[in-house]
């Protein structure tokens, strides 16, 4: 009888210890799983919905109605009858391309060499990180300020040429230039998360290879890529991710007039929005149209990447 | 164990008051948004006005604002209180058309924010009572006119929105004018003498003597000599002396490079303006109408150029385009308001303002550059030469009318800013034929004047009779005198405003009043166009070669060997193949 009102009274008290813990649970979560629910969930429903949608309110009263394929039918037509959304995908595809073949690997490098502690380390680290510290707004003012104006006029007075104004504004000179500062934008930040992955790899395994006579690329290729490689496959599958959203920091430079030659599927989806007043809703369909038909290509091969890297990738043992 | 209980309550007590606080936040029971205000120790009642700050100054609003004051310093808008008390928010930020219903201001002077956005989603006053009314100046005065007899009938289609009956309501009151020209340095024009003698002309002269010495003869020798009778053709006018056609300006932009000044000057980062230019230009060479059928979507256009299979007709001489009967032109055929001879003209005088021979350019070599900016287009263009940053001082600066009230800083003082003599110079005529047509402004930037529709019941008096004030002729002559523009509205400029204003602000007065002068409001004037007013944004309805070229300038820049010809159609095709989908029915 004891035994069984023991038993009891323990059974009870685990019960009561599980509902206070879930109780616990939820408390903690619900904030942001609502959050979420609203911000995340109902807003890119409603986002998803306007694809399908018209806007109206030229008469004081919102009108919406359903158009079914209508504002898909007029991308393709701009596809059909303009060069933008090639030339944008084209822009977009070589951001990408520059990110996974130069940023990436030139990322691990110098993030390689950091974590060696090899001389100017310390300046390396200071200088590239400086972009993800100082506001991007400043280093974008700083830039166009460089390239429009420091560089013509040195070029004139150097060279006495005069053919380096307006540099942002060639579709010869722009491209070299907005790249150069695309990648040193996006420098500081991979090398951050490279640097933190790499700080959990053993010192033991490093010395152990170089004991055995493991060069310097050989132990990063053999060590530390394997060490680090759900981190480079977290950045490889974001970059993809961002194909379609990446604006290149095109509106930072230009604004909403940034030449045709150099957008991107980003900066083109903002720009349908934004030339005809940042308060005007009547162009939200179509670029919600937009984004919902580029998402459609880009997240299953996103995915399809991610399970073939972490599938086929190097492990450590 | 107790110790333990506490620490497992902590987290509920945590939570919990996070989302008490985080809900409390929702809401807000004071209107004064915990502002402190000045109200005479609660005697008097407050009105909070919110003020874009920009380019237009705070100086002709505060004196308003004071002046309203005074006048109503022992009128009782609310019981228990004596006179008024406003409250400035007068910083370079706009109201953005979602949260003005949230937004402590009750008046607000706006820029850029979308009419039909802000009525469709319940955001501003119904103020048509008070439009309807004789404009109180006073307690006791009113004028002879409401705020509705001002005015123009463009404002009135596009600001009256019909309710179920059919009854027009008014949420907004428009605010200035404003319209890109080309502003010339006066002061440099006489010094240099660069203004056609009498009986002189351009036309006839070949491309190759418009580029070369030749044109030295068409020009004044000295300030005395008689000059021609300019654009309007009438002697003894504002205009005397200055191109009067597209070969009259060529032969002038050589005749200043080979003066030694740079023709031109404007900003490259937004280069909105020149659109705007650009569309001022059409309207000059086709007429108002033809801007106004635009803004109708639908109109009878008698200059048509024919247009086949990608490209111009032209007449058997290869050069001059085959025109179409006068067309009647709607929403099935909208397309055609592209084949407009205005605007081919429109872009020759673009592609004439960036290189009058394809290699040499004739504007501020950084003109094009995304850092330049207007501040500093217009420090350049007033002191740029004398303070010994430019090489060359510079003839001419496209910019808004505003520019001048923009530039204040760079004046030395107050009276440099009234005794420097800068001046709107009037867009030439394609041809000979066409001098003496009227010239036309189009004023294409969104402002206004509208009251939150939250306003407290207890604020709506005090609101309604600064608004009123606002548009009083006497605040708009304030206005007028301290900013060098004009409102959007009809009302008449005393002498003593005149005197107060800058020659550049005379020269505004003088343009907008001529009755050779047509005003077009860049604003949808028929249902069908508004509800199509994206396809009719000023940014991109005139030169759209595909939905992201939509400069000419811009595009001729980085295009040189593009003529003119090319890009016209280029903007056909475009309108042409696209037509179905750009226009909403």
């Amino acid at each position: 009888m004891n035994q069984t009102l023991s038993l009891r009274v323990t059974s009870n008290a685990k019960k009561k210890s599980k509902a206070m813990r879930t109780l616990f649970y939820v408390c903690m979560v619900a904030i942001p799983v609502v959050q979420f629910v609203i911000f995340y969930i109902v807003v890119n429903f409603n986002s998803i919905l306007l694809a399908f949608k018209s806007y109206d309110n030229s008469t004081g009263v919102v009108i919406e109605n359903w158009i079914g394929w209508g504002n898909f039918e007029r991308i393709f037509q701009i596809f059909r009858s303009e060069n933008i959304l090639w030339i944008a995908t084209k822009n977009s595809l070589l951001y990408l391309v520059f990110n996974l073949c130069v940023v990436i690997p030139l990322s691990m490098l110098f993030a390689y060499y950091i974590y060696r502690g090899y001389p100017a380390a310390g300046f390396f680290k200071v200088m590239l990180f400086l972009p993800a510290v100082i506001c991007s707004m400043v280093l974008v003012i700083f830039f166009k300020e460089f390239v429009e104006t420091a560089i013509p006029e040195l070029a004139e007075r150097w060279f006495h040429d005069d053919g380096w104004y307006a540099i942002l504004s060639s579709e010869s000179k722009g491209p070299v230039a907005l790249m150069i500062f695309y990648v040193w934008f996006l420098f500081s930040g991979s090398i951050l998360l490279y640097l933190n992955a790499m700080s959990n790899i053993p010192k033991s395994q490093i010395e152990a290879a170089q004991i055995d006579g493991a060069g310097e690329f050989r132990t990063f290729w053999r060590i530390v890529i394997p060490a680090i490689w759900p981190t480079l496959v977290s950045l490889i599958i974001l970059a993809m991710a961002d194909f379609v959203a990446n604006q290149a920091n095109l509106f930072s430079i230009y604004g909403i007039f940034a030449p045709s030659w150099s957008q991107t599927l980003g900066y083109y989806q903002f720009f349908l929005v934004a030339r005809y007043g940042a308060d005007s809703p009547v162009n939200y369909p179509i670029a919600s149209a937009f984004g919902l038909l580029f998402t459609a290509i880009v997240a299953p091969i996103t995915l399809l990447t991610r399970h073939l890297l972490l599938r086929f990738g190097p492990r450590e043992d | 164990m107790k110790t333990r209980k506490s620490f497992k309550t902590l987290p509920y007590v945590a939570i919990t008051l996070l989302t008490v606080g985080a809900l409390a936040g929702c809401h807000r029971d004071d209107p004064d948004g915990g502002i402190s205000v000045d109200d005479g120790g609660g005697t008097k009642s407050v009105l909070r006005v919110k003020y874009l700050n920009g380019g237009l100054r705070d100086e002709w609003i505060t004196k308003v604002c004071n002046e309203f004051c005074e006048l109503y310093k022992n009128h009782s808008f609310e019981e228990g209180k004596v006179g008024v008390t406003i409250v400035p928010e007068f910083i370079k930020s706009n109201a953005a058309a979602s949260s003005i219903k949230n937004n402590p201001n009750d008046v607000f002077w706006a820029e850029d924010t979308d009419y039909s956005t802000c009525v469709s989603t319940g955001q501003l006053y119904d103020i048509t009572d008070w439009l309807n009314e004789k404009v109180a100046v006073g307690p006791e005065q009113k004028e002879d006119q409401t705020i509705l007899d001002k005015f123009t009938d463009s404002s009135k289609q596009y600001f009256a929105m019909k309710d179920s009956a059919g009854k027009d309501h008014y949420y907004a009151i428009p605010a200035y004018e404003n319209s890109c020209f080309l502003n010339y340095n006066i002061d440099l024009f006489d010094q240099k003498c660069l203004y056609f003698a009498k009986g002189k002309t351009a036309d006839g002269m070949s491309d190759s003597q418009l580029n070369s010495s030749a044109v030295d003869d068409l020009f004044v020798t000295s300030a005395d000599e008689e000059r021609s009778t300019g654009p309007d053709g009438v002697a003894g006018t504002f205009d005397d002396g200055l191109p009067a056609t597209y070969a009259d300006f060529h032969a002038l932009i050589t005749f200043m490079k080979r003066s030694s000044i740079t023709p031109f000057i404007w900003k490259g980062n937004y280069p909105d303006d020149l659109s705007s230019f650009g569309l001022t230009a059409w309207g000059g060479s086709s007429g108002a109408e033809t801007l106004e059928a635009c803004l109708s979507l639908e109109g009878n256009l008698s200059d048509l150029v024919e247009w086949n299979n990608g490209s111009i007709v032209y007449d058997e001489d290869g050069v001059t385009p085959k025109h179409l009967d006068t067309t009647a032109v709607n929403s099935e055929n909208g397309y055609l308001f592209h084949q407009s001879q205005g605007l081919l003209d429109s872009l020759k005088l673009a592609k004439l303002m960036l290189s009058n021979d394809g290699k040499d350019k004739n504007y501020y070599k950084n003109s094009m550059s995304q850092s330049f900016d207007h501040l500093t287009a217009q420090r350049y263009f007033l002191n740029g030469y004398s303070s010994g940053v430019v090489e060359q001082p510079i003839g001419i600066l496209v910019d808004g009318c505003w520019w001048n009230s923009e530039a204040n800083a760079y004046y030395q003082s107050d009276s440099d800013r009234l005794s420097r003599r800068m001046g709107i110079m009037p867009v030439p005529h394609p041809t000979r034929a066409q001098v003496g047509e009227p010239n036309v402004m189009v004023s294409d930037r969104q402002s206004m004047i509208f009251v939150r529709s939250t306003i407290a019941e207890k604020t709506i008096p005090v609101a309604k009779a600064f608004v009123q004030y606002l548009n009083s002729d006497v605040a708009m002559n304030t206005f007028s005198r301290y900013t060098d523009m004009m409102r959007l509205m009809k009302y008449e400029i005393t002498d003593e405003t005149l005197k107060g204003m800058s020659p550049y602000g005379r020269s505004v007065v003088a343009f907008s009043k001529s009755e050779n002068t047509k005003h077009v409001n860049w604003v949808p004037m028929t249902d069908l166009a508004k509800k199509n007013a994206s396809l009719l944004s000023y940014r991109t309805w005139g030169y759209s070669c595909s939905s992201t070229d939509i400069n000419p300038y811009t595009y001729f820049a980085a295009h040189m060997s593009v003529t003119p010809e090319d890009y016209f159609n280029n903007v056909n095709q475009y309108y042409h193949s696209n037509w179905s989908y750009l226009l909403t029915k």
